[in-house]
């Protein structure tokens, strides 16, 4: 005959249950602290800089901390050999992962920050943000969409620059003419609604390519705003992704880039 | 000049063969005498043996010696307005004239026909002292004494004998070299104290004459004084005080200082430098000074070009966006046959890439060149980069990169020569992305270029301060005329960075590194050193570019001198067509220039000032001297010629004793009076005659000998062999 477990037993098991769930969390690495690696000098005029933030984004219950390695590595290994195949741009192969509450950040004259919707900017972040862009910095953002996210976006925005407007960037800007011509104003879209038949995420439906200015008409900050360059760039070597999206990505990436280097 | 009866070897011969008789024959016989005793008789002997080849010989001196009545001696009197001047209670003048009336001077009468002459501006025969008045406010000495040399033509001139404090208001470079080869001495007899302490005055001032807005605007003051202490300058613009700066004297009797003064606004301004006088200052006159600056915008066209997209490009240009004074023309190499444009004045500048041709190139006043390889230009762009920098004055800035400078192949290149360093070799790699403090030298420090404030110690603070470089590149040796100004210390060791040399009319600048870059994105966005940094280095490179339309003003004496350079596009020489100018200020006149034969291209033209003030000066080429909107140069200047006259009272005795010395003549003091016959009949100037004197029979030499003897009679007494 089978004993009822008693209350201690039960007590005793859902504590241990608690404890394994718990450590399960636990033991999982914290995507945020490990992979920030130290500063160096890298032996490359050109190093492409991804910002890791915090972020106060939900997904699935949980906070997203992980978002700002989104398409991380392949998006800049790829990225990157295409701009050393079709610039003259000394490009490091590799990349780096820095933060904003770093000094570091001043070596690092370009900036590559994505799923922005959801990022997290302190005080101090937001003011060495200012001063980096200010300064002549220059700084890309991509994959965030919809009315959601751009709000998320733009409430850390406002930190940065409380009084400095968002504008559309018009076609004539010399960004979108300085390596190539970018006539296209092609939505291009993530795998996954990809996958879905679509181009958009969440109410996403128009891309947008909008930027900050400085007082002298130079774009700091350009903005990718429903649309997912990363992705084309991530997946350039997987067959189901069209190939003319990667190759506008491209164009639109190697445009930005070769923009920072000469305004 | 020594002469004899017999030739000197014959005379020698004898001597010693006598010598070698006595020494062989005191020796060679047994003798009760001890070496010694021997030696110092053989001592006596062979001296009485070359006393008596000596008398034998009949030596005399040749001299030459003016012919008494046939040849001139020139006075020559300072009768400028420094001669008016009283040391120890009486006029320089005064003295002056007490000692040409002396016996010692109006005794050359019995040798020479002596011109009395007074000197100011120019030499003039007087005929007698009354006519003195040191009054006038110029002292041209050398010009003075070039003109008495060449009226030596018409007559036979011996000397000229000068009395002055040696003061020449209108200096001439080539003067000694031409007054020593008249062969005619000048001797010179110093008026006035070397050292006159209770004046201090201001001799010079050197200001650029012109300046863009934005410049630092550094003034070079010369002081002349008698000793240490210290002298108060204030600086004024339009009667108002913009600076005042306290300089230490030091031992000597010149002092220079460096003052940093704001810049004025756009436009002409007279800047007046004066000294604040001490209570025992006795000459006032030379306390201020006056000079023209004018600020003007001037674009200078600098053409980069670089082969690959850098940091370095980006916020080079970022830094020159708001100086109005550099316009900033980039070509870029994007992609292996992509170029990207940017600062072009239309859409045809440089669309076929680098110039080839000088009329496209010489547009520019500089050119910087990047990261980009030798190989890349073509022999004939390489050529016309080398002639752009020597014949048009431009300024060449080399860049780092790992395809610049040494990597570049620059060293091997038809540039090598304008380079300022020997440049390692392109296979060797010379560049680094290591970071490496930056440092100016002892002449970076001197140097305006590198200013970064004008406060006191300040400017060591802000080098001090600046981040790292993100790079650097070995530059090799400095050539024999390179001058290092900046350094950086790798691994401990102090390696150049910044070197820069003139080369034909321009200069050529290595900037080993492409890093400052660096210095943008690490200091606050209010932080302008990088931009201070790059505007002064472009300015200063294009400094010396000249235009095809160049005009130069000066003043010698009450003279206003005019020089204009005409180039055609290709900046070769134009011979043809006229130059006209336009004088306004104090001097009011029209003046079409001359062309200067034997220098194509020159145009010059004298007109005589009306007095002292600002000047101003248009000129250009055609019927009036201006075009319909602009001149095609201007020019100003302030005149204080009678300033010059009193800036320094104290006697020049330098320069009298290097007129002398080139000359063959002689410097005297007043108290030498009495040798001046002596040293002016002696001469082998005008018409002399030969003068043989005896010297073999002076008494002493008789009685020497006799000692001799006598000497060599009593010692052998006293050792008892006679």
């Amino acid at each position: 005959m089978t004993q009822k477990p008693s209350a201690t037993t039960l007590l005793y098991s859902a504590i241990a249950l608690l404890c394994a769930l718990l450590s399960s969390q636990s033991s999982r690495a914290d995507p945020d602290a490990a992979p920030i690696q130290p500063p160096v000098t890298a032996d490359a005029e050109f190093v492409f800089a991804r910002v890791a933030f915090t972020t106060n984004q939900m997904r699935g219950g949980r906070r997203a901390s992980s978002l700002w390695r989104t398409d991380y590595p392949d998006a800049e290994h790829h990225f990157l050999s295409g701009v050393r195949r079709l610039t003259r741009v000394d490009a490091d192969p590799d990349g780096h992962i820095l933060t904003l509450n770093s000094d570091e950040v001043f070596d690092y004259p370009w900036l590559y920050a994505v799923e922005v919707g959801g990022w997290h900017l302190d005080i101090d972040e937001a003011r060495r943000l200012r001063e980096y862009l200010l300064r002549g910095g220059f700084l890309m953002v991509d994959d965030f969409h919809g009315s959601l996210e751009w709000a998320g976006f733009m409430s850390t925005l406002s930190r940065v620059f409380p009084d400095r407007p968002v504008k559309d960037i018009p076609d004539s800007d010399p960004a979108f003419h300085v390596f190539y011509d970018l006539d296209q104003r092609t939505q291009i879209p993530g795998i996954m609604p990809l996958r879905g038949g679509r181009t958009w995420e969440r109410d996403g439906f128009e891309p947008h390519w909008r930027g900050v200015y400085d007082d002298d008409g130079r774009l700091m900050l350009a903005i990718n705003f429903n649309m997912d360059m990363g992705d084309a760039w991530e997946h350039a070597d997987w067959p189901e992704y069209p190939e003319p999206l990667t190759a506008l990505a491209y164009r639109f990436g190697i445009n930005y880039l070769m923009y920072a280097m000469t305004h | 000049m020594l002469a004899a009866n017999w030739p000197i070897p014959l005379a020698v011969a004898a001597a010693l063969g006598g010598a070698l008789l006595i020494v062989v024959g005191l020796w060679r016989r047994a003798h009760p005498l001890s070496p010694v005793q021997r030696g110092a008789i053989a001592a006596l002997q062979v001296a009485m043996l070359v006393l008596v080849v000596i008398l034998l010989w009949q030596p005399s001196l040749s001299i030459d010696r003016v012919t008494p009545g046939t040849n001139t001696l020139a006075i020559l009197v300072d009768d400028s307005a420094s001669m008016g001047f009283s040391d120890h209670g009486k006029r320089r003048i005064d003295q002056v004239r007490e000692w040409v009336e002396s016996s010692e001077v109006s005794g050359l009468s019995d040798h020479f026909t002596i011109e009395l002459f007074r000197f100011s501006d120019d030499a003039q025969a007087v005929s007698d002292l009354s006519e003195l008045r040191a009054e006038d406010d110029a002292s041209a000495l050398q010009s003075s004494l070039q003109q008495l040399m060449r009226r030596s033509a018409s007559n036979a001139l011996g000397a000229v004998l000068v009395f002055s404090d040696g003061q020449d208001t209108a200096p001439i470079s080539s003067a000694l070299a031409d007054l020593s080869s008249w062969q005619i001495p000048v001797h010179t007899v110093g008026i006035g104290r070397e050292q006159v302490p209770e004046d201090v005055g201001i001799a010079d001032v050197q200001l650029p004459p012109s300046l863009s807005p934005g410049s630092q605007l550094r003034a070079r003051i010369t002081l002349v004084h008698g000793g240490a202490g210290l002298a108060r300058v204030t600086v004024s613009q339009s009667g108002q005080l913009i600076a005042v700066e306290e300089v230490p004297l030091g031992a000597g009797s010149r002092t220079s200082a460096w003052l940093d003064l704001p810049l004025p606004d756009t436009g002409y301004h007279e800047l007046t430098f004066a000294l604040e006088p001490s209570a025992t200052d006795s000459n006032l006159a030379n306390n201020a000074l006056t000079r023209m600056l004018e600020v003007a915008p001037r674009a200078r066209r600098v053409l980069y070009v670089e082969g690959e997209p850098r940091w370095e490009y980006k916020f080079l240009r970022r830094a020159l966006r708001d100086d109005p004074s550099i316009e900033l023309v980039t070509l870029l190499r994007v992609s292996p046959n992509k170029y990207y444009r940017q600062g072009i004045s239309d859409a045809a500048e440089l669309e076929a890439g680098f110039p080839t041709d000088r009329e496209t190139l010489f547009q520019y006043h500089g050119i910087i060149i990047g990261s980009i390889e030798a190989a890349s230009f073509t022999d004939n762009q390489l050529n016309l980069i080398s002639d752009f920098v020597a014949e048009r004055g431009g300024g060449l800035l080399m860049l780092a990169g790992r395809s610049g400078l040494g990597q570049g192949g620059w060293g091997n290149s038809l540039l090598a020569g304008a380079l300022p360093t020997e440049l390692p070799p392109a296979q060797r790699e010379s560049f680094a992305r290591q970071r490496w403090p930056v440092q100016r030298t002892a002449e970076g420090e001197q140097s305006s270029v590198l200013r970064l404030s004008n406060a006191p110690g300040g400017d060591s603070t802000l080098w001090q301060t600046l981040p790292e470089l993100a790079d650097y590149q070995e530059l090799g040796a400095l050539k024999p005329a390179a001058t290092q100004l900046l350094s950086v210390k790798v691994n401990g060791a102090a390696q150049p960075l910044m070197v820069r040399q003139p080369y034909g009319r321009g200069r050529t600048i290595a900037l080993a590194t492409s890093g400052t870059w660096r210095w943008q994105m690490s200091l606050p966005v209010e932080d302008q050193r990088h931009e201070t940094f790059w505007r002064q280095l472009l300015r200063s490179l294009t400094s010396e570019a000249r235009d095809a339309f160049e005009l130069d003003v000066s003043t010698e004496g009450s003279t206003l001198n005019l020089r204009a350079e005409v180039r055609d596009a290709s900046f070769q020489p134009r011979a043809t067509g006229t130059v006209n100018a336009t004088i306004s200020g104090t001097t009011v006149s029209q003046v079409t220039l001359s062309p200067v034969v034997g220098e194509a291209g020159v145009f010059t033209a004298q007109i005589p000032l009306a007095g002292d003030g600002a000047h101003f000066v248009e000129a250009g080429p055609g019927p009036t001297g201006k075009s319909s909107d602009e001149p095609a140069a201007r020019a100003a200047l302030f005149h204080a010629g009678k300033r010059l006259e009193r800036v320094s009272l104290a006697q020049n005795r330098a320069g009298l004793t290097a007129i002398s010395n080139a000359t063959g003549g002689r410097y005297f003091m007043p108290n030498e009076l009495s040798e001046l016959s002596q040293a002016i009949t002696s001469t082998s100037a005008g018409i002399t005659e030969t003068q043989i004197l005896p010297v073999w029979d002076a008494p002493l030499l008789l009685l020497l000998l006799v000692l001799l003897k006598t000497t060599e009679w009593l010692l052998r007494r006293r050792w008892t062999v006679i």
